[in-house]
């Protein structure tokens, strides 16, 4: 049998207190697995979208890679990259308190200017390619980044919520359970005594007045 | 807040091309790793787009950093010019697995 509560005495009064805190503790473990289940549900979703991000991510990053190795062969390296230097950097990439069951999630918006920043005589047409390949990286990037945070910070809700649950569910609600029996036994017993003593005081007075 | 990216020439190049805030050529592993650290300290980072190799000769670190940071800046791994990491592990998706107690595989499509 499991452990019951410290500083308990067998009274009626702690014997309504415990049955009080464990139907607490059963209505706590009910919300508590119910959250589980929905952050559960949550994760999966969002463990799909993560998949097919990464796959079209990859590609693009290929063909991105291969456009920018050709303009560099057109441009020349030093070209490019001086180009580069000079690009013209997003403004701000702000963030969106979001929260999925009330868990503070990641979320970004972004703009990404689509203006050129370069002269269109001394460039070629692979460069233009390449940044738009690259612009669109980021593009995913960043939603590879909002998706890959929720699932990481969702990931440790859920842990957190099973350990409460598993708490809950094999050593609290347990102990308490244990602890109203040992008080519902201890109070019969002292029932038992109570009727004895009184059986026996019976007896003595009747042979008294016999 | 800001994203920077860190990795090989063309990694560092292409995103500064898209429009990076700063992109920092993967030189060796203490510079990466001090100016990371300076990213997850500075709280200005929102994203750190790092290249797979470099993420793998720094892993232990990596995963330090990770670890102790709030909830931004996040650190997405992307493959460098050379392609995927053959045979590395998703540090995600270990995570997943212990919170939901299963394998899931992100199956690439070649």
């Amino acid at each position: 049998m499991a452990d019951r509560l410290e500083d308990v005495k067998p009274t009626r009064m702690d014997l309504l207190r415990v049955r009080k805190k464990k139907m607490l503790a059963e209505n706590g473990h009910e919300l508590l697995s119910e959250k589980k289940d929905a952050l559960i549900n949550e994760f999966f979703k969002i463990v799909d979208k993560r998949k097919d991000l990464r796959n079209e991510i990859n590609t693009l990053l290929k063909d991105s890679y291969r456009s920018l190795m050709e303009a560099q062969m057109i441009l020349g390296k030093e070209e490019v990259n001086s180009i580069a230097e000079g690009a013209k950097s997003i403004e701000e990439i702000s963030t969106g308190g979001e929260s999925i069951m009330g868990v503070p999630v990641p979320s970004f918006k972004l703009n990404i200017p689509d203006e050129k920043f370069y002269g269109y005589a001394e460039t070629s047409v692979k460069l233009d390619e390449s940044v738009d390949n690259f612009r669109n990286v980021l593009k995913l990037a960043i939603k590879v980044a909002e998706v890959e945070g929720k699932l990481s910070r969702l990931a440790d809700e859920i842990e957190k919520a099973k350990r409460r649950v598993n708490a809950l569910e094999y050593i609290y609600i347990p102990k308490l359970e244990a602890t109203i029996t040992y008080i519902e036994r201890q109070i019969e017993e002292r029932e038992r005594e109570d009727f004895f003593r009184r059986k026996k005081i019976k007896a003595i007075m009747e042979r008294r007045e016999g | 807040m800001k994203i920077v990216a860190i990795g090989g020439e063309y990694f560092a190049e292409g995103f500064s091309l898209a429009g990076v805030n700063e992109s920092y050529v993967h030189e060796d592993e203490h510079i990466t790793l001090r100016h990371l650290t300076e990213f997850v300290e500075s709280g200005d980072v929102a994203v750190v787009l790092i290249s797979e190799y470099v993420a793998e000769s720094i892993r232990f670190e990596l995963n330090r950093l990770i670890e102790g940071k709030e909830l931004y800046p996040i650190i997405v791994e992307l493959p460098d010019a050379k392609g995927p990491v053959k045979g590395k592990e998703d540090p995600l998706e270990q995570k997943i697995k212990r919170a939901v107690g299963i394998d899931i595989t992100l199956k690439e499509d070649s």
